[in-house]
Parts: structure tokens; sequence; C-alpha cells
């Protein structure tokens, strides 16, 4: 019994029962919340190596599985990154009844999440950016569907992680060039520039931003925010493997300068951009920009506690986008996330609107809110190592802020067409999960001893493990 | 292939457009060939020729030329990818851009060739052994082209399916390279897989945008 095959193929044959059930959502979540449970169980409890007693017989629990000459290997590290993986998708899977999801949502998703799994498995690890491409792949189906028909972002999406794998791969060569000719420094230097290129390809930094408020703005929020979370964070933690993998690569100093000014441009770009915007997708696109500039901000401080710091944003900012997305799939159905048309929507769905407005607030980093915990942090390391960075933190921050404040006001406007009578429109399922969604972001902001020990705990690991 | 990825960039009928395509998949299968084992240059010769297939359905099914959605009107920056119904406001400098676009196209492909050829000689020794590997002739420039003309048509189009076969061009290119340089079956199994998941995304957003508006609630349970 090979653990990776069992990890990587389960979800993947997941995903083909579960579209069976495409016209029961509440059939579709309850399988896949099942699948990703038993998943995170196996990640967690598998005895790798050792025999065990399955079905009356003996069987011998492989650690790795080899295909066409390529291994996937389950270690003891990859149970901390799977079991993130995992209880992420568990999440998402769990909340799609509360909101607007296509019929493929939840298929595509498990697909997507064995895939997912082939990134952290692969060796050499490398080749994770090949399976980057197949999940940026499939998060089409997912983003672009019959109401939401657009293309641009998706096809930017896909775009920009081809040419971002291309890269990756690129410095996979060099490095395989390297280990034949030990001596020639170059090599390592020219790996250096392509690894930098495409990770901050990948990242979505300026100018390769694009895709991010686009892919908000035309696509299903819901699905966005899975893959908003999902994709940037298997990208991070790809990044985290490498300077893991690397010593070179992360002891370079070229390299946290450059993640530095990627970051400070991510930051400035959606600081500019976000409060002129008036959708509330935009928004949270140039919302989730900003967040991941703070993250590579922390990345480049380039110390263990700036690691921990930026782990923890890309942590923190999944609550917030599912929070986000399950309400902004029930305020935006039909009407869009523009502010002329979500006027007044408040009055009929004050959860969805609480939980839209909550989980913005959180990305940008509001005090009293999950996301503030990790923007505090790297606030105090930037106030000692890049005063300029901080100020600009600040304001980008204060910017989104301003853009959800001007959404609020939409939504709490009267329109004349309309009653202005409040009223609660939303199903059981949605207030039970948004009222949950937002209490726990609140939860998290005001009371961060609750949740910060265990994500410490978490972080430190990995922080253990890239040294 | 030259000829044939030049075909890609500046045609906009789509049957055209992939039989470009397939053909450009057969004479990459010849290089490949090269290579790699002819067994496998054949299977990446038949998942290139099933990719085309793919597209060949999607373009009979959404119209042999793209038709422009009310909801992109504003949004869609190619003008070659309307069909001839669009009408155009009065005085603007579209209709001027339509008539230029295909000379326009043509210049850009001769720039592009003429840069790829630079860059190929530019590298020929001692300094290509360190960008690029030693490969049979012809095999770089042929590389060269594909990626510089595959980026091309991605800078010119927002169609999904010009943007696909743009983006096959560059992965035909770039997986030609990539075989020079790792030629393990794992990766070329991958890389063929990649080729055939972007045909089938750029088809379902190509059929997606042929829908009726009232099809929606056949989506969303």
């Amino acid at each position: 019994m090979s653990i990776p095959l069992m990890i990587i193929g389960v979800p993947l044959m997941a995903s083909v029962v579960v579209y069976f059930f495409r016209q029961w959502v509440w059939v579709q979540s309850v399988l896949a919340g099942i699948v990703c449970c038993l998943l995170m169980i196996l990640t967690l409890q598998a005895p790798l190596g050792q025999m065990v007693v399955f079905a009356g017989r003996d069987v011998l629990v492989e650690a790795s599985w080899v295909w066409l000459g390529r291994s996937f290997t389950f270690t003891q590290d990859d149970r901390l990154m799977l079991t993130f993986i995992f209880s992420t998708a568990l999440l998402f899977f769990s909340g799609a009844p509360a909101t607007r999801v296509s019929r493929t949502f939840l298929p595509v998703g498990l697909a997507i999440l064995s895939f997912l799994v082939a990134t952290v498995l692969v060796q050499p690890f490398m080749y994770a950016a090949l399976f980057l491409e197949i999940v940026a792949a499939l998060s089409v189906f997912m983003l672009s569907d019959r109401e939401h028909r657009s293309t641009q972002g998706s096809l930017r999406l896909l775009l920009f992680v081809t040419l971002g794998v291309s890269f990756i791969l690129l410095a996979a060569w060099q490095l395989d060039t390297y280990q034949t000719n030990p001596d020639t420094v170059a090599i390592l230097r020219r790996a250096t520039i392509l690894l930098s290129i495409g990770f901050l390809i990948l990242l979505a930094t300026v100018p390769f931003h694009s895709w991010l408020p686009t892919v908000a703005q035309e696509a299903a929020p819901y699905a966005t925010a899975f893959i908003f979370s999902i994709m940037q964070a298997a990208v991070f933690l790809f990044l985290l493997d490498v300077f893991a993998q690397y010593s070179w690569f992360k002891g370079n100093p070229a390299v946290p300068t450059i993640f530095r000014m990627a970051g400070l441009a991510m930051v400035i770009v959606g600081g500019v951009f976000a409060f002129a915007q008036r959708n509330l997708g935009r928004l949270m696109g140039y919302s989730v920009l900003i967040d991941c500039g703070a993250a590579l901000l922390a990345l480049g401080v380039g110390t263990p506690d700036s690691l921990r710091v930026a782990i923890s944003i890309v942590g923190l900012r999944i609550m917030a986008l599912w929070v986000w997305g399950l309400g902004l799939g029930i305020l935006s159905a039909g009407y869009g996330g523009e502010f002329d048309r979500i006027r007044g929507r408040a009055r009929v769905y004050p959860f969805a609107s609480a939980a839209v407005l909550l989980g913005g607030l959180s990305v940008a980093g509001l005090p009293l809110m999950a996301g503030f915990a990790g923007r505090w942090a790297l606030m105090q390391f930037l106030a000692t190592h890049d005063v300029l960075a901080a100020i600009m933190l600040l304001l980008a921050g204060v910017s989104v802020i301003l853009g959800h404040l001007r959404g609020l006001a939409a939504l709490l406007s009267s329109s004349a067409s309309e009653t202005s009578e409040w009223s609660v429109g939303e199903q059981p399922v949605t207030i039970i999960f948004s009222g949950a969604g937002a209490l726990a972001v609140l939860a998290v902001g005001v009371f961060p001893q609750w949740l910060l020990p265990a994500v410490t705990r978490t972080v430190d690991v990995l922080v253990l493990l890239i040294g | 292939m030259l000829m044939t990825a030049g075909i890609v960039v500046i045609a906009t009928d789509r049957r055209v457009l992939v039989a470009a395509m397939a053909l450009q998949y057969i004479l990459a299968g010849l290089l490949f060939s090269q290579i790699v084992p002819w067994r496998v240059a054949t299977v990446k010769v038949m998942a290139g020729l099933f990719s085309c297939l793919v597209l060949l359905v999607t373009t009979w099914r959404s119209g042999w030329r793209p038709t422009r959605r009310d909801s992109q009107k504003n949004t869609d920056t190619d003008p070659m990818s309307h069909d001839g119904s669009v009408s155009w406001v009065p005085g603007s400098v579209q209709p001027r851009l339509l008539q230029s676009w295909i000379p326009l196209r043509v210049f850009a492909v001769a720039m592009v060739c003429l840069l790829a050829f630079h860059l190929q000689t530019r590298y020929e020794s001692p300094s290509r052994q360190v960008w690029l590997p030693d490969a049979p002739d012809g095999v770089i420039f042929a590389v060269l082209q594909m990626v510089s003309l595959g980026l091309l048509v991605l800078g010119l189009t927002e169609d999904p399916l010009h943007t696909g076969l743009g983006l096959l061009t560059f992965l035909t290119g770039f997986g030609l390279f990539y075989s020079l340089v790792e030629p393990a079956l794992a990766v070329m199994a991958i890389l063929a897989a990649i080729e055939l998941s972007v045909a089938l995304v750029c088809s379902y957003l190509t059929i997606i945008g042929t829908y009726p508006d009232d099809t929606i609630a056949a989506v969303y349970p």
C-alpha cells in the first residue's frame, strides 16, 4: 500500500464520484468533506515503512511511489504541509452549500487537491512546478462558468503560471547542470536568476499581478477565494521548500532584497488602486495583492521570526478569504460586485454583508480582525528594518479599509426602488456559516492567544525545516 | 514551422488556425524524433493532434470565426477576433486599426523571426553552451521561433481559442527545448498532459461564451 498513491489518487477518484452528484451540493459537500477528513487522518497517522493489518492481511505501508522514473515520496516533514492543504480544502468544501457555487466547484476542487498533493510529494521537488500548471488549468473550470463568462482573468492566470513554470523548469535544468559541474558558480547565479523570476511571476508580483483583480471581479467569489487561498499558499510553500532545500538560494543576499522590493511594489500598487475600486471583487483582488506583498516583505527581512510572520500572514488570510467568499457569493448572485448594483443589499442580506465586510477588513489588517495579528508583527519588524516599507504598508491598509467602507456605504444605502425595511434573506445554513466565520475572524483578532500558540507551534516546525 | 507558427499569429479563420497548429505538431514531431526515441515522439505528436481535435470540435460548435459577446465589447482588445457585423463608432480609430491589423501582424512576425534568428546566431559558441544545450541542426532555431511567436500571439489577442493556440505554440517550443535538457519520460508525459489540459481549458472558455443567458440555472443548483 503506497501512501503517496493513495493521497494523490483518492481525491482524483473522489472528484469523479462527486461529479455524479452535481444536482445535490449538500451530498457533494459531505462526500468531499469525508474525503478530506480521511486524508488528514491518513496523513497524520500513516505508519511509514511499517507492516499493518488491513482487511485481515499484512500490508506494508510504503512511503514512496515511482511513476515513469520519477518518485512521489511521503516523509515526516510533509505531514504538516499536507494537513494544512487538506484542512484548507475541508474548510472550503464544507462551506460550499452555504453559498452559491457552481456544480463543478467540488469535483474540480478535489481534482485540484490531488495535484496540490503531487506538488508536495514529487521528487525532484522542482517538478512541483509542472503540477502547479495543471492546478492553474483546472482552476479555470472553477473560475469561469456560464454565469461568469468573462475569460480574461482565467486566461491571464493560465498565462502567468505557464510563464512562471517555464522559468522554474529552466532553473531545474541549471541545477542539474550544476551537479555535474559543482565548481562553476556561474551556474548557481543563473539558477538564482531563473528561480527568482519564476517565483516572482507565480507569486503575482507587479507587473504579473493583473490576474488577481481581474479574476476577483469576473469569477464566482467563493471559487475566487478558494483559488486565491490554495494557489498562493501552494506557491508560497513551494518557495519555502526551495529555501529549505537550497541553502545557496536562501543565503544569497540578493534574494531577500529581490523579494522585499517585489513585496513593496505589490503593497504600493495595491494601495494606490484599492481605494479607487467600485467593485467588491476587484477590491479584494488588490487587498490580496497587498497581503501577498506583506508576506514577501516579511520573507525579505530574512530572519526566522520574520519567516514565522510570513507564514502566519498566508495562513490567516485563508480564513478571511473563506468568510469573504461565503458572503459575496450570496450578495453578488445575479448582480455582480459593483457598488452601484449592490446598493441596499445589506438590508436584505445582513449576515452575508457582515461576512464580506469582516473578511475584507481582516485581509486589510484592521485591528481586532484575524489578519491584524500577522500584520502587526510585520509592522514591528519593518519599524526596525525598513521604516519606509512600514509606512507604505500602513497606508495601503488604510486604502483598503476606506475602499471597504465605501462598499459598506453602498450596501447600507437604500435605493428608491427597493424597500428600506430590514429583513433576513439568507438561508439558515448561510446564516450559520457566515455568522460562525465572522465570529471566528473577530475572535482570532480579539483573542489571538487562543489560536496563535497553535499557529506558532505549527509555524515553528516549518521554520525548523527551512532553517 | 516558421510558416505554421506565423499563420497562428496572423490568421483569424479558426479552421486555418487549427490546421496550422496540427501541421506544426507534425513538424515538431519530426524534430522530437531527432532528440528522443521515435515512439516517444509519436506519442507527443498524437497528444498534440488530439489537442487539435478538441479545438476543431470547439470551432465547429462555436463558429469558424469568433463572435463578440456584448459583455466583452468594451474589453476585447483584438479587433481581428470580431466578425464583420461589428458596428464601430463613427470617427473611431478602430476601422483604421482593423485595416492595418494584418500588415501589423505580418510585420511583428517578421520582427520576431529576425530576433529569434539573431539570438540563435548570437549564441552560437562558446557562450551557447551556457544558455543553450547541444542540439541537432535547426532545433534551437525552431524552439526560438515557436516560443517567441507563441508569446507574440499571447500579446496580440484575448480570444480564448486564439490565446490557447498561442500557448500551445509556446509550450511546443518549450517542450522541444526541455526534451534536449531533460529527456525524462515523466516530464515529457506531464508536459503533454499540460498541452492537452490547455486545449481543453481554451475549448471550455470558448464554448461557455456561446451559451445563451437562460442556461445559468443549469449550472447553479
